[in-house]
């Protein structure tokens, strides 16, 4: 079967004061239907840009990125529109990724509305089914972005991602600003909706003890390329790659028994 | 690092009795409700929480740099025998930098942009010491290099733009060592860094510690830290220090049901669950402190609830060497099953 999303040879770049930054250089891999992707790595590595290239957010230099079948790199921007329904995202923040002057219901309905999706009423139906699916009382839809917290807030770009039934959806760093107790419930809300839709995730993070957990296969990413693929327990388990070893190396376990000198 | 009696271990280098922090002119809604914790010379002592839980306020409280919409309304915080005059700006000045040190989490916004590294590590020993300028540029030189900042002499006199996020934070620990104080508070120090950046400063505040006796009061949420330095650990749940004791009674055997479900919602290695959701999560989430009710402020997200949990806030008590504030502590059978 055809992997859903396959990145072939990406390279991108871009100028800073510093000069030109090679950002992605020479990435590929391979993302199956309803399967999670991690992409580890520091700040800086360029898994940032490397996403913003999927969504055609950036231009890369050179490479290939297929979405089901079809050939994305090098569509125009209205050849590529109907494409993006099928491409969502879920940010870190929060905070700033929802307009603060909007209400709830409106945000999660954008989508609808931009790709024409649907009757008012249909669209509003919509709202409502998406809003409990993720976790959020109906009640709230006339509610602001300030009135809710962190995790809810997280609930509700996860409900305005899935408004179009994406078959991808990138999450960026999705619960690294959320504490731990709430970071469990935005993970788990995440496993249900991929358990019950067969959406796939690109899921960026940090925390490869988080992707160990949850992730079905980790791509480990450092100055800009993929240095080490593979199921997320086995790459924890028996890490091949220098930069791995640091990052497993480096990260505090959770048990004073396993204590580090 | 071993759990010792009071008797012991001397007297405390800070004790916090029974501090009560809340919104200015508003004194109903509190931040710090009673909260009472102890830290000995050379430990560290973590305190963990989530956002909202007050620790961050516990940090500006001892160091009197509460902001003005909050106001102490109870309690007390003594600092090597005598009595912090958290209210006194001036007295505070006195010990702040000096007798006790701070490092935050954005070593970008501790630091001064438009000032050379160097000036900026001299200013705290010049606000606190009699000693010339030249005399102190030479010890700030001595603090880079201890710190493990390459080529000292040079890097005083560049700018924080030029620095790395963690050599950054390097120079905020050494402003905080700069006169060599009794008591170093670390607020969520790596939070901003990334994790090999993080494991490398935490290795330097440990040897620090060794090399000078300091205590370190660690500020962070995060449990990993937590178990690879503390020695003992403060559970912070809505302005309360909820369970206390000794790392490892901490992480192998919880009483309280928040620190119990605080360790199970982390994730770890080799933690994988198949066949159900990744991970553990707790219910709910932490009630604002406007939201005003008797009892435990636990109580709407606890499993082991019970009437009395809803009518009576717990008070503390001690078990085995545990402090803990529940109704139904978790027996310690149970927390190793």
């Amino acid at each position: 079967m055809t992997p859903l999303l396959s990145v072939k040879d990406l390279h991108s770049s871009y100028v800073s004061s510093r000069g030109r930054v090679q950002a992605v250089r020479g990435v590929s891999f391979e993302i199956a239907r309803g399967e999670t992707l991690a992409l580890v790595g520091e700040s800086g590595c360029g898994k940032t840009t490397l996403a913003r290239c999927i969504l055609g957010l950036q231009k890369a230099d050179s490479g290939e990125v297929t979405l089901n079948g079809t050939r994305l790199s090098g569509l125009s921007r209205r050849a590529m529109r109907p494409y993006r329904a099928d491409m969502q995202c879920v940010f870190q923040d929060p905070y700033s990724s929802l307009n603060p002057r909007r209400r709830v219901e409106h945000l999660i309905r954008e989508p609808l509305d931009v790709h024409g999706v649907g009757t008012p009423q249909e669209r509003r139906k919509r709202v409502l089914e998406l809003m409990e699916r993720v976790g959020l009382r109906p009640d709230w839809a006339s509610r602001f972005p300030h009135e809710f917290s962190g995790g809810q807030r997280q609930r509700i770009g996860i409900a305005r991602a899935l408004a179009l039934n994406p078959k991808l959806i990138i999450c960026d760093e999705p619960v690294s600003a959320l504490d731990v107790s709430v970071q469990a419930q935005i993970v788990n809300l995440l496993y249900q909706l991929q358990r019950d839709l067969g959406v796939s995730y690109l899921f960026i993070t940090h925390d490869l003890t988080l992707v160990e957990n949850f992730a079905d296969r980790v791509a480990l990413m450092y100055l800009g390329q993929i240095v080490e693929t593979g199921p997320a327990q086995e790459v924890w388990r028996n890490p091949q790659h220098a930069f791995t070893k640091t990052l497993i190396e480096a990260i505090p376990i959770p048990d004073p028994r396993l204590r580090r000198a | 690092m071993m759990p010792a009696t009071a008797t012991e271990r001397g007297a405390p280098l800070l004790e916090i009795e029974d501090l009560r922090v809340a919104v200015r002119g508003r004194t109903e809604l509190e931040v710090l409700r009673g909260l009472s914790l102890r830290i000995w010379p050379g430990e560290t002592l973590a305190v963990v929480g989530e956002s909202g839980c007050g620790k961050s306020i516990t940090s500006l409280s001892v160091m009197g740099l509460l902001p003005e919409a909050l106001q102490q309304i109870g309690g007390q915080l003594r600092f090597a025998g005598t009595i912090l005059p958290t209210g006194d700006n001036a007295a505070m000045r006195k010990v702040r930098g000096r007798r006790i040190g701070m490092v935050f989490q954005e070593p970008m916004s501790a630091l001064n942009p438009v000032i050379r590294i160097g000036d900026q590590v001299a200013e705290v020993i010049l606000e606190h010491e009699d000693i010339s300028r030249a005399a102190a540029m030479e010890r700030v030189v001595e603090l880079l290099a201890q710190v493990g900042l390459p080529d000292p002499a040079r890097l005083a006199h560049e700018y924080p733009h030029r620095l790395s996020g963690g050599q950054r934070q390097r120079v905020v620990i050494a402003m905080a060592l700069a006169c060599r104080p009794e008591l170093l508070i670390a607020d969520e120090p790596t939070t901003a860094l990334d994790v090999t950046v993080q494991a490398q400063i935490m290795r330097l505040l440990k040897q620090l510690q060794k090399d000078l006796g300091i205590a370190i009061l660690l500020i962070t949420h995060n449990l990993g830290l937590v178990a690879q330095t503390a020695d003992r650990v403060a559970v912070m749940y809505a302005g309360r220090a909820v369970e206390e004791a000794d790392t490892i009674t901490l992480f192998s055997a919880p009483r309280h049901p928040y620190t119990q479900g605080l360790l199970r919602a982390t994730p770890r290695p080799g933690g994988r669950r198949e066949g159900q959701l990744p991970l553990v999560e707790i219910p709910g989430m932490v009630p604002s402190i406007r939201q005003l009710f008797p009892g435990c402020r636990f109580e709407p997200r606890c499993t082991h609830a019970s009437a009395v949990c809803r009518s009576i806030d717990p008070p503390s008590h001690t078990e085995g060497a545990t402090r803990v504030q529940c109704h139904h502590p978790i027996s310690t059978l149970e927390a190793l099953s």
